[in-house]
């Protein structure tokens, strides 16, 4: 166990600095700021119409921003947690790893820890040019409230997710990227989506919990209408421990995968 | 220390590995082989990095399928080109070292004192995108010595040095085995693990086919015939005149002007050859020795498998 861990911090250190390059900070720069400079020309836009009448519009603001910064967060984490058994193979760095005792569950847990901190760093980056975007026209009470709660879901959904892409990494090697946005798709947005019990186990339904519950968000439903489609709400503690059993899971069973899978490189 | 019993490996309907069976105690060996031989298959299986289809496979008395333990006491190099941008070779050892276990500060010093022993204590901290192909091919022996391992397996070491830093790495390897360490060399050309002096284990087709000392290895090579092609302004008239000489054993036209001799006595044609053709009037444009001692080896000890050939001797 100890060797495991300290195996997976020596590949966090390395691929982080392995990893740093000005392409890969432009990359990351410009998917932060996406969603920021989206925002900030839809308000324009709306402020050169006219005054700004709805009261529901801060709510679509924070819908906007909530839809724009999970795309860049699920978006980086699709980048960099589901080649993490690929990328060593076609690096054809994947031998001098597993030859050593903590190389392929280091490796594994690295790998994963690297892409929840960095999917994480650009979502908060992006997170927090949305706030000050949307806050410059008028739409959060509580700007700095705001931000802690979304970068609380943010954080919990690069954990989660963060697992999950990681798992799928080690199973679909070569399609793992396109398998992980097609999971995300069929699972996480067509079937959270669904008013039925079945969309409890999506990660989705318990994140999208956890931000009406912080704060008190219900756009594009009333309350009422959302209570009456998805349940009663269940406490908060639930949800969080339903993410955090699911990341258990997602890794425990992706160690089990890249322990007992015997990868073969296309020399081979 | 490396054991085989009735060992085969199947990549689909290809077959990989075929029927070994060996056992290695401590020592030199020589894993020699033509390329898609199943050398580097063979060491993945010794690795415990996959399993056999069929048979068993030990490693210090133990499976070492999922037990990755063992790999504390291998060091390995694989025959991969890799490249790492923005990694220095210290970087990318002492990584590699502390996936064994050693704190990052251990894993330093031992990177740094490995990659010394390997001639590149002066390049150590620049990356490995500005090496030859030959300090590449150090930096790749560092990390599989760093950690101190009792077997040391080399998946063609020598790819990419050029003749002083192959002479510095068969040093450097004799020295590792004159310390009473174990080492296994895989190799497709003869001449570069004969400098080692391993025992040698010849893989052909998946196949083990022979094993021994390198006295023995000789000893077959000796009864291996060579191949000669000569490109010439008259094939069909040197054959004539070729075939009155008793040390060839055949010849085939190959296209217009090309013949191929093969003899067990290579020196003896390649005397005569020139008076021959002189005197008979014909121009010799180019003589190529197919050497390939290798392939001829490889050649005569499929024969025998066959049944077609003694050991040592011609049916």
């Amino acid at each position: 166990m100890t060797n495991w861990i300290n195996s997976a911090l020596a590949t966090f250190v390395f691929d982080v600095r392995r990893s740093f390059s000005v392409h890969r900070l432009i990359v990351a720069i410009g998917l932060a700021m996406f969603p920021p400079v989206m925002l900030g020309v839809v308000g324009q836009i709306t402020l050169t119409r006219g005054p700004i009448v709805s009261p529901d519009v801060g709510q679509y603001m924070l819908f906007a921003l909530v839809f724009l910064v999970a795309l860049v967060c699920l978006l980086m984490l699709l980048l960099w947690a589901t080649p993490n058994v690929h990328s060593e193979l076609e690096g054809k760095t994947w031998h001098f790893l597993v030859v050593r005792p903590g190389g392929r569950i280091g490796c594994f847990l690295g790998k994963y820890l690297v892409a929840v901190v960095v999917s994480f760093v650009t979502a908060l980056v992006s997170l927090t040019g949305c706030v000050v975007v949307v806050d410059r026209y008028g739409g959060l009470e509580d700007p700095l409230y705001t931000l802690g709660c979304l970068a609380a879901v943010y954080g919990l959904a690069c954990i989660v997710y963060g697992a999950i892409f990681s798992l799928i990494g080690t199973i679909f090697i070569k399609r793992a990227m396109l398998v992980g946005a097609g999971f995300l798709i069929g699972v996480e947005g067509i079937l959270a989506g669904l008013p039925a019990v079945v969309c409890k186990i999506t990660m989705s339904y318990h994140l999208r919990e956890i931000g009406i519950k912080w704060l008190d968000w219900f756009v594009p439903y009333s309350k009422e209408e959302y209570r009456f489609q998805f349940g009663p709400a269940w406490p908060t503690w639930m949800h969080i421990n339903c993410i955090l059993l699911m990341t258990i899971v997602a890794l425990i069973a992706g160690m089990i995968v890249i322990t007992n899978r015997q990868y073969i490189t296309s020399e081979e | 220390m490396i054991e085989l019993d009735g060992v085969s490996r199947l990549y689909k309907t290809v077959i990989g590995v075929n029927d070994i069976s060996l056992s290695l105690d401590q020592g030199v060996y020589g894993l020699l082989g033509p390329n898609g031989s199943g050398k580097t298959t063979l060491i993945n299986m010794i690795l415990g990095q996959i399993k056999p289809t069929l048979g068993t496979v030990r490693l210090f008395g133990k499976n070492p399928w999922r037990r990755s333990k063992l790999l504390r006491r291998v060091g390995l190099c694989p025959a991969l080109e890799f490249s790492y941008p923005n990694v220095s070779s210290l970087e990318w050892v002492s990584y590699l070292v502390q996936m064994h276990g050693f704190t990052r500060a251990d894993a330093l010093t031992r990177g740094k004192q490995a990659l010394e022993l390997v001639g590149l204590g002066h390049v150590l901290n620049q990356p490995m995108t500005e090496y030859s192909l030959g300090m590449r091919q150090r930096a790749k022996l560092a990390q599989a010595i760093a950690h101190d391992p009792e077997l040391l397996i080399l998946d063609e070491p020598f790819n990419g040095l050029d003749p002083v830093g192959r002479f510095e790495m068969t040093a450097l390897l004799k020295k590792w085995a004159g310390e009473g360490r174990s080492l296994v060399l895989a190799s497709h050309i003869l001449h570069e693990l004969e400098a080692v002096n391993p025992s040698f284990l010849l893989i052909y087709s998946g196949r083990l086919l022979a094993s021994g000392a390198p006295d023995e290895m000789r000893r077959i090579l000796a009864n291996s015939p060579s191949v000669l092609t000569i490109k010439s302004s008259d094939s069909k008239k040197l054959a004539s005149i070729l075939a009155d000489l008793s040390v060839v054993r055949c010849m085939r036209f190959v296209g217009e002007d090309r013949l191929e001799v093969e003899t067990m006595v290579l020196a003896e044609v390649v005397n005569q050859l020139p008076r021959a053709a002189l005197d008979a009037g014909i121009s010799i444009e180019g003589v190529e020795s197919n050497d390939q001692s290798l392939k001829s080896l490889f050649s005569t000890l499929m024969k025998i498998q066959r049944g077609e050939l003694l050991a040592g001797k011609t049916l």
